[in-house]
């Protein structure tokens, strides 16, 4: 149901974290959304979604111009789930991959202020995984890059006031807190989740930009090794 | 035509068959475990991500076929590593919401069972399945298409794992189930006296724990070099003792159950002592016994494609919402009286 050649569906998965989200856009505009928020929920719903998401629309796979992954970090098996479902659609669709760092997602949902911000994922065992951004003119520049540090080592890269956005920031403002004392400022709205218009809309930069991954063998960005094998 | 997927363990496996042919079957082993001396689930997760696409296409390449001459999707979704059976699941998923086909979870040992149907051949029904494979020990009555009665399993470690956990006491290399099989060939399998648990139990359950036990213990008691002295003849023992329990109780069912055919299933039906001692113990008692080709043994896609052929002609496929279940059993039919 494509309007003109220059319209630009993309259909976006997040499963990085406790959210089961797809999102659908035309160009910059989001057009619907499914999130569920119940635990162990992607692999049974997250196919479903896009199915039901697409009829809602009256859109079909045929329609999209690519599929917009949140690539990590977050849940293993949340991100793997993501991944193979994109790849079994891309691949008999004939679709393209966009991959988007979730903590870029995390730092662009706040990142009108003006602050320093620093982005974060719950990496369990008193660990982050973090990046750093500042504002230049209208667009966030990453300042670091995606890193894992115990909580307690922060200091080290925070040194003036910085936004803090993240997961389940009830429970890490206090962590924060102790660690950065008022150097940690915190959004007004807290977010569940790495939103979805804000993955779609740095999802369609990517997709201007015809910044593609391989479908082959893109796969998460797990930023943890494992035994010291990657 | 049909496409399997198979991630259930370290092999991402992808075949194209119809009924009467296998048109590819294309089986990546993760080499990376072998650092580990098993299998590690994270690493297998994650290879299986990035191998998904690259074997699928490989058997298409060799089946000369496109995903759009695809009638159907068969997949693993249990049991196996929770994590690995997601990947090809959820890949699967992708597939059949894009090409609008239906797809179809399979039981990973449902697969076995199945890979002695593949290539038009078929075994008469009622007939005893061994399932023996480094995650299971089964016997199976199948009395139908689809239709199966556990008779026993093991009660601790399936036969593989006895065989992978002793060769890796033993300091060979993983997998330790040909390495055993291999040396086994040149010792005496009566040197050790290792014990045959449950073998008058009268009832078809397994136990595989107290041989490697056994094993160990008399390992530490042999001291390191007489150990390396005797390698072949432990490893004959060990295989003797676990391979007759096997043997026995398969027969005791067949005829316990008056079923003529037996047949084997699993990674572990490669063995030769197990070969040749099931085959000479089922002619003594006027059995038939079938082996899946050798290469239909190990996990792969053809053998879940043929079951989840089966599937697709009988009950139509799964919804959308299928899940993966890491101990997912065999659906077993209601016994009635005559059973």
């Amino acid at each position: 149901m494509t309007d003109n050649s220059e319209t630009t569906y993309l259909l976006a998965i997040e499963t990085s974290g406790i959210a089961s989200g797809v999102y659908v856009s035309r160009n910059k505009e989001l057009l619907g959304q499914v999130t569920l928020y119940q635990k162990n929920i992607h692999s049974r719903r997250l196919s479903l979604s896009v199915q039901q998401l697409l009829q809602h629309l009256d859109l079909s796979l045929k329609d999209l111009q690519a599929i917009i992954l949140s690539a990590g970090p977050g849940s293993f098996t949340g991100l793997r789930i993501g991944y193979s479902l994109a790849k079994g659609l891309a691949h008999a669709s004939n679709l393209r991959i966009l991959e988007i760092p979730t903590l870029d997602v995390w730092a662009y949902q706040v990142g009108q202020t003006g602050l320093p911000i620093l982005s974060y994922i719950d990496a369990h065992r008193e660990e982050i995984f973090f990046s750093c951004y500042e504002r230049e003119q209208d667009r966030l520049k990453q300042t670091s890059d995606y890193r894992i540090i115990p909580l307690l080592n922060l200091p080290q890269m925070i040194t003036g006031k910085t936004l803090i956005s993240g997961g389940n920031l009830q429970m890490f403002r206090e962590k924060f807190r102790n660690v950065l004392g008022n150097h940690a400022i915190f959004p007004q709205v807290c977010s569940r989740q790495a939103e979805g218009w804000a993955l779609l809309a740095l999802g369609y930069e990517k997709f201007k930009a015809g910044d593609f991954s391989q479908i082959e063998n893109c796969e998460p960005l797990y930023l943890r090794s494992f035994k010291g094998v990657m | 035509m049909i496409l399997g997927v198979e991630t259930s363990c370290d092999e991402t496996s992808a075949a194209v068959i119809s009924p009467r042919k296998v048109y590819s079957n294309i089986i990546s082993s993760q080499a990376v475990h072998v650092d580990f001396g098993g299998v590690v689930p994270e690493l297998a997760s994650r290879a299986h991500v990035r191998k998904i696409i690259p074997i699928v296409n490989e058997a298409l390449v060799e089946a000369n076929v496109r995903l759009s001459d695809i009638k159907g999707l068969a997949v693993t979704h249990g049991p196996g590593l929770v994590g690995a059976l997601l990947v090809g699941l959820n890949y699967v998923k992708g597939l059949a919401l894009a090409l609008n086909i239906p797809l179809v979870g399979v039981n990973h040992i449902e697969g076995h069972i199945y890979a002695n149907f593949l290539e038009g051949k078929s075994i008469p029904f009622p007939f005893i399945c061994l399932v023996v494979s480094g995650g299971h020990t089964q016997i199976v009555l199948v009395r139908d298409h689809l239709e199966y009665r556990i008779l026993g399993e093991t009660r601790d470690d399936a036969v593989g794992e006895a065989f992978d956990k002793v060769a890796k006491i033993l300091g060979l290399p993983y997998p330790g189930g040909p390495q055993i099989d291999q040396l086994a060939a040149q010792g005496n399998p009566d040197f050790i006296e290792f014990p045959r648990a449950l073998l008058k139990s009268g009832q078809f359950d397994f136990s595989y724990s107290g041989l490697k036990t056994a094993v160990l213990n008399k390992i530490n008691e042999m001291g390191e070099e007489q150990c390396r002295f005797s390698l072949n003849d432990i490893c004959a023992s060990f295989q003797k003792a676990a391979v007759e329990v096997l043997v026995k109780k398969t027969i005791e069912a067949a005829r316990s159950f008056q079923v003529r055919h037996i047949t084997l299933a699993g990674g572990v039906a490669a063995n030769s002592l197990l070969r040749r001692w099931m085959t000479e113990d089922a002619a003594a008692y006027h059995l038939n016994v079938i082996f899946p080709p050798q290469k239909y043994c190990t996990d792969n896609a053809a053998m879940i494609a043929r079951a989840g052929l089966e599937y697709l002609r009988r009950n139509g496929g799964n919804n959308l919402d299928l899940n993966v279940f890491p101990s997912l059993r065999l659906p077993e039919y209601q016994k009635d009286t005559n059973d």
